[in-house]
């Protein structure tokens, strides 16, 4: 029976391939039609929650890691009134975003542009608030994203995270075999794997939620789109077979009831002074 | 200081909210009354009064919340090509329609004879082995089919009915006639017996183009249930009748009255049964309409559409939840409720879980901009005309899949009409639970021969059937009163088994209400 790739040891060309499997995986329509509101958990339920944790105010400059097709940013705008960039690798995804962006309330609030989150295409200190929903988990190379994420944000300012919690060694290969959950779980942490990611990178963390329950939400709605392509079979969509479906189902209701798999928000500040981690300076130079 | 004397007597409140004010009739003699709709115990009522035969009170909606709920998916009517009687005494004395008659009729129905080879405990019709009925002839049929193309323009159903129309000599010339008049889709209302006897008529009717759909008398799986509700256990001749069917590859809706203590334990059952035999794509659900000839029966106790939605829900848990039943908004939304699943008959999955389908026919609220062409789609759904397999109905199916999912229309390996199961709850009113409120919009329609369209439940509720019956038959019908229990022991049973009384009085019952009188 194999087994998940050991977390630390992602070679370079895995790394690559998982950050363009999940960039290329959220064009997809069949994506869509699967999530149709929200890609992640909770929806705009959570994005609130994370809004109101960083404590968001009306101007601040606010930067949305892996952006997507422009949801948790536009929300964000409109309802915050921030001024908000998205970055994301996907350039279909920046074009659509882009695009709602240009038609949405109030305009010019939401910019989108394409990018890595391994090295943002920012100044340093050009943000207030840093927000990534259920995308940290994506990232290869967590430990220079956070410092990225470190970089970018002015002193006093504050980091948000939502994001999909795997606790090791509990899962089985039967889990990954969930398409598009592959990637997430297979870069998954601990909310103190988190916790620890960002105070390595220098940033305090405050406060931390799990959140369970959206993953369970999610699954409901995700269960009877999968179930229905199985039976329909769209021609854009993987072939699904039933009872693979509903056995990846029990196996992630498993996972989450007993605790292994679970969903968290985390926020972190960058220190007034000092503080700055050696891998923030190192990513300075 | 002084005592304050306090009252003796103390004010108490009503145990109900005072919801609606509407008309409806006196169930004994038919009179048009004031009524009123109030919530109790969470719980709809509606109460009436007759100066002469005094108050009445019936169960509309059991769950109050949902009843409420279902207000907001009410969409303005469409305007029929041509309407039939001037407004004169007003609703619901004009049918019709008349001009102020708020909706079309999205389903037409004509009641070819009185003959029936059952004669069962349970017949709004009245129908049996009776002698003295009528027969529509060709050209009374004709005329209906013409009034109702009038009408419509393009009808989309037109359901054959009886009696039993399949023992109508003419009933293959009738469905031919109606094909001929580009009427989308014709429905066969059966018992099945001539289906599952007659191979021969099995044959005829797949040999049409296009094919009639069968909408079949089909009350559970049990013999008790049989027994009770058609007097005989069916049970054999429904399944041959089914197997039949798929041989000759046609669409069965089944159609199950559900009765307080008979049978709403069988909902689940009837489901299941319909999801796996391949001849059936839909089940509709009447709860019991109390006209023509039925048991003894509890105005207050009857069963309604959320007893059955809760009951679904309940009995069948792994593939329905309440939410999944959606208020039709074509016609007035507590009447009728729908769901629509995908199914391979072994996996269930309703499509208000792929897409939010309230927010889509919510006319009130308007939450979302909904996007029109799934709109469009939903309205054809979500209505009286809906019938799994035909043309409309599959085509909508297939268009709400493909933009409610972002594919390409017909791109699909397995079309989503194909694979889509109907599940229709419809409360039709009997004389105790007449709402005018809700009659004005009412789109099931009976087609008259002389031209008139008589919305469905003032047919069984207002004296409309037993008049057309006289007329037609020539033979004197009595005004027909339901076997209410509350009206024991005064009922006499007519010849034809259903109730009536000695007496249904002088007709000035009216004077209960005010209507047309001053103060000075």
């Amino acid at each position: 029976m194999s087994t998940l790739p050991a977390r630390s040891a992602v070679s370079l060309a895995d790394a690559s391939e998982i950050k363009t499997c999940c960039a290329a995986l959220y064009e997809q329509d069949w994506v869509r039609m699967l999530l149709p509101d929200s890609y992640h958990p909770g929806g705009p339920a959570m994005t609130r929650r994370l809004a109101d944790m960083v404590d968001l105010r009306p101007g601040m400059r606010v930067l949305d890691l892996a952006s997507g097709a422009g949801d948790t940013a536009l929300l964000l705008a409109a309802e915050y009134e921030v001024d908000v960039t998205g970055i994301d690798r996907s350039a279909a995804l920046i074009k659509r975003a882009n695009r709602r962006a240009f038609d949405a309330h109030p305009a010019n609030a939401a910019r989108f542009v394409a990018g890595d989150a391994e090295s943002l295409p920012f100044a340093s200190e050009s943000f207030d608030i840093v927000i990534c929903e259920c995308a940290f988990c994506t990232f290869p190379d967590k430990t220079t994203a956070a410092s990225e994420m470190g970089r970018v944000l002015r002193t006093g300012g504050r980091i948000g995270i939502s994001d999909m919690t795997v606790d090791a060694a509990d899962f089985g290969y039967e889990f990954t075999g969930l398409a598009g959950w592959a990637c997430c779980i297979a870069g998954a942490r601990t909310m103190t794997g988190y916790s620890d990611l960002l105070a390595a990178a220098g940033l305090q963390v405050q406060t931390a939620e799990a959140h369970a329950e959206t993953l369970l939400e999610l699954l409901d709605r995700v269960e009877p789109r999968l179930l229905a392509a199985a039976i329909l079979r769209p021609p854009t969509f993987p072939v699904l077979d039933k009872a693979e479906v509903q056995k990846w189902m029990a196996v992630a209701r498993q996972a989450i009831a007993s605790g292994s798999a679970g969903y968290c928000l985390l926020t972190a500040q960058k220190p007034e002074r000092s503080g700055i981690s050696r891998a923030s300076k190192r990513s300075l130079t | 200081m002084t005592q304050l004397q306090t009252h003796p007597a103390t004010k108490r409140d009503r145990d109900e909210v005072f919801v609606e004010f509407t008309k409806s009739i006196c169930p004994v003699c038919k009179v048009v009354v004031d009524a009123e709709v109030n919530v109790r115990n969470n719980r709809v009522y509606l109460r009436k009064r007759c100066k002469e035969h005094g108050p009445f009170e019936a169960l509309v909606y059991s769950d109050a919340q949902m009843w409420f709920e279902s207000q907001r998916f009410n969409k303005p009517g469409t305007i029929p090509l041509k309407t039939h009687n001037e407004v004169d005494r007003g609703c619901p004395l004009d049918c019709g329609f008349c001009p102020d008659h708020k909706q079309h009729a999205c389903l037409g129905i004509i009641e070819v004879n009185t003959s029936c080879n059952l004669d069962c405990p349970l017949c709004f019709a009245d129908s049996g082995h009776q002698p003295d009925g009528f027969s529509l002839s060709r050209e009374q049929v004709a005329a209906g089919l013409d009034a109702f193309v009038e009408a419509e323009g393009n009808p989309e159903v037109v359901m054959f009915s009886g009696g039993e129309p399949t023992i109508h000599p003419l009933i293959l010339d009738f469905i031919a006639m109606a094909i001929d008049r580009n009427i989308e889709l014709v429905t066969l209302n059966t018992n099945g017996i001539r289906l599952a006897r007659d191979q021969r008529f099995v044959d005829a009717l797949a040999a049409f183009t296009p094919r009639p759909r069968i909408y079949l008398q089909f009350d559970g799986l049990e013999a008790q249930t049989s027994l009770a509700l058609r007097g005989r256990d069916l049970q054999a001749l429904k399944q041959q009748a089914l197997d039949r069917c798929a041989q000759a590859g046609i669409v069965v809706v089944l159609a199950a009255a559900v009765e307080r203590g008979v049978n709403e334990h069988e909902v689940g059952g009837i489901v299941r049964f319909g999801i796996e035999h391949p001849a059936v794509k839909g089940v509709a659900f009447q709860p019991v309409t109390h006209s023509g000839r039925h048991p003894e029966f509890d105005p207050c106790d009857r069963v309604t559409n959320s007893d059955v939605i809760h009951a679904l829900a309940d009995q069948l848990p792994e593939w329905f939840r309440a939410s999944d039943f959606v208020p039709v908004p074509c016609c007035f939304p507590a009447c009728r409720s729908i769901t629509y699943a995908i199914t391979d008959g072994e996996t269930v999955i309703p499509v208000t879980r792929l897409l939010d389908v309230e927010d889509h026919i919510d006319y009130v609220a308007n939450r979302v901009m909904p996007d029109p062409s799934i709109r469009a789609a939903l309205e054809k759904l979500w209505s009286a005309s809906a019938f799994t397999g035909s043309p409309t109905t599959d085509a909508n199916l297939d268009a709400l899949g493909c933009s409610a999912c972002g594919i390409e229309p017909g791109s699909l390996v397995e079309s989503l009409s194909d694979r889509a199961f109907m599940i229709v709850i419809q409360d039709f009113q009997d004389p105790y639970t007449l709402n005018v409120r809700q009659l004005m919009k009412c789109c099931v329609a009976e087609i008259i021969p002389d031209g008139r369209l008589i919305p469905f439940c003032a047919y069984n509720s207002v004296g409309y059937r037993e008049q057309v019956r006289e007329q037609l038959s020539g033979v004197k019908v009595p005004t027909i009163v339901p076997n209410a229990n509350t009206l024991q022991p005064g009922l006499i049973p007519t010849r034809y088994g259903s109730r009536t009384v000695a007496e249904t009085g002088s007709g000035t019952g009216f004077n209960s209400t005010n209507v047309g009188q001053r103060l000075r």
